[in-house]
């Protein structure tokens, strides 16, 4: 096995250094952007992730210090240039194009290419999760959120009622984006009056999937299924999700628009989500492993067949 | 006494060098030079030439008017919201026939006006259930030879055991095109001085007078025959938006 060594501390002083101006000034010209999306996490709880990034994208830098500081060059005149192209996408969706989103993803962009262009290709590679988690806590606008969620949305709802249904005692309809249930003399609502009570949350899962995959360097098949299954995983979640709050409010006291059924089944489905994307990492790792050993034991019996040779 | 690794560890990169200008730049002058070009490439309102209330339906060849309150599975938007007051919502029937359809065409020119949503994502949120959503192409001859032909999205649509058909697309600053996005980039493209964009949305319902083919088709004859005295005696000509 390598062994990984920690850079000495005037080695990376300097870097890091470098960095940190970096960092700071594209806070200060992107400052609107990131109180905005701070704004968005405070009121909505679809993407309160985003108070988690900074925790999330500082542990993964962390954990990646040796890689990122192997991975490190003097900088280069490409990603130079994609900053250029960056700055331009941020610009022309301020003006003409008005696109708050755009904007953001501008801004992302723009970070993604000053680290390029300060740390080379290489660190830039390593340091993409850390950018994925950064653009997936900017919020989607409204409307444009609503436009894309309506298949994921229509199926969830669809699901759930067929799902509680099949509970005994329990006869739940579905009526437009309303889950309403019949349980004895008990009558009511899933989650009466929620906004997008169908697919929430998506973003979140899809963050917690981009932990666990890039929590270890791992081989880029084994990212490449993981990507696969994050599909099915946060839909799979986000079924979980709606079918917790079902249970919790027919079963449970809370009124029909407490809060507490909503926070059940938002912990209770991001467990889910951590522990499948965990088990998928391990059972790749596992694979990985056996692999490795594979080559690893066809390489020596090469070399002794050599050396009888 | 220092090593060359040391002081070239020390001294900054060029790219480094580059970062820092560029975001000194993004962050210092970027703003108040875009704000700049905002204010001067300003676009305007513009009004309509007839307003929407005046629409004559006795120039729809195969419509007449129809009194309201007809079997339509969604109730038709209000002005509040829809947010705008020039507004037309007619209820439609066949000449030649008993088919019902409904016309909203709602028009908006202030330049901080956003586009609507449409009605595949608001009317979900009133408890309509979208069955299926595609995009169309509509035989458009009176248009010709810009717009021989356009195309909108036709949904069919739930609600209430009442089903239907809605076809709608959007005219924004001259051009017809299907969707929401299409039109956020044409009215913000610079250079015209004023903007304009409208949603034409028509609504038919499925099973007293057909199945949904027949929906379909009268919701198209609808757009076919409103569209062309819409840009021809309503909205504004496209020579009147540009900078003179």
């Amino acid at each position: 096995m390598t062994q990984q060594t920690q850079p000495d501390s005037e080695q990376a002083a300097y870097p890091a250094l470098r960095f940190g101006v970096v960092l700071a000034l594209w806070l200060w010209a992107f400052w609107p952007e990131v109180s905005r999306a701070a704004g968005y996490a405070a009121s909505d709880s679809n993407w309160s992730h985003a108070w988690a990034a900074p925790v999330l994208a500082g542990a993964l830098c962390i954990r990646r210090r040796v890689e990122l500081h192997r991975s490190l060059t003097r900088g280069s005149w490409v990603g130079l240039l994609a900053l250029l192209a960056s700055v331009g996408v941020f610009a022309s969706a301020i003006w003409p194009l008005g696109f708050g989103y755009l904007a953001d993803v501008g801004a992302v962009m723009t970070l993604a290419a000053a680290l390029w262009a300060v740390g080379g290709r290489r660190f830039f590679n390593r340091c993409s999760p850390v950018i994925l988690i950064v653009l997936l806590s900017f919020p989607i606008g409204q409307r444009m959120y609503a436009s894309l969620i309506i298949r994921p949305e229509t199926y969830t709802m669809a699901a759930s009622r067929a799902v509680l249904d099949t509970i005994p005692g329990v006869e739940v309809t579905l009526d437009g984006p309303d889950l309403h249930f019949v349980r004895g003399e008990r009558t009511g609502t899933i989650a009466l009056g929620a906004s997008n009570r169908g697919a929430a949350l998506l973003v979140t899962y899809a963050v917690v999937g981009v932990f666990v995959a890039f929590s270890r360097i791992r081989p880029l098949w084994a990212l490449a299924l993981m990507g696969l299954a994050a599909g099915p995983v946060v839909l799979a979640a986000n079924l979980l999700r709606m079918l917790t709050w079902g249970v919790v409010t027919m079963y449970g006291s809370a009124g029909p628009v407490s809060p507490g059924p909503r926070i059940v089944a938002s912990i209770v489905s991001l467990l889910l989500a951590w522990a499948v994307f965990l088990v998928i990492a391990g059972a790749l790792d596992r694979l990985d492993s056996l692999r490795t050993a594979a080559q690893a034991d066809a390489a020596s019996s090469e070399s002794e067949r050599d050396d009888e040779e | 006494m220092k090593s060359e690794s040391d002081r070239t560890l020390r001294r900054p990169p060029a790219a480094w060098i580059g970062t820092v200008v560029l975001l000194l730049f993004v962050a210092i002058l970027l703003r108040p030079c875009l704000a700049a070009l905002a204010e001067h490439y300003r676009k305007e309102a513009i009004a309509l030439r007839v307003p929407l209330e005046a629409f004559d339906l006795e120039r729809l060849p195969s419509f007449l008017e129809a009194p309201p309150g007809s079997s339509f599975p969604v109730a038709p938007a209000s002005e509040e919201a829809l947010g705008t007051r020039h507004l037309l919502q007619r209820s439609l029937k066949e000449r030649n026939g008993r088919g019902l359809a409904s016309l909203t065409v709602a028009y908006y020119s202030d330049p901080h006006d956003k586009v609507p949503h449409t009605p595949d994502v608001c009317y979900r949120q009133a408890g309509t259930v979208v069955e299926n959503l595609r995009t169309i192409t509509i035989a458009t001859p009176d248009l010709g030879p810009e717009y021989p032909h356009v195309q909108a999205r036709a949904m069919t649509m739930v609600q209430d055991r009442a089903s239907g058909v809605l076809v709608y697309l959007f005219v924004a600053n001259g051009d017809i095109v299907p969707g929401r996005n299409q039109a956020r980039w044409i009215i913000a493209r610079p250079g015209a001085r004023h903007v304009y964009f409208s949603k034409v949305e028509v609504m038919a319902s499925i099973g007293t007078t057909g199945g949904s083919d027949s929906a379909l088709a009268r919701c198209e004859a609808v757009i076919r025959e409103v569209l062309p005295v819409l840009i021809a005696e309503h909205f504004p000509r496209r020579e009147d938006l540009w900078r003179r």
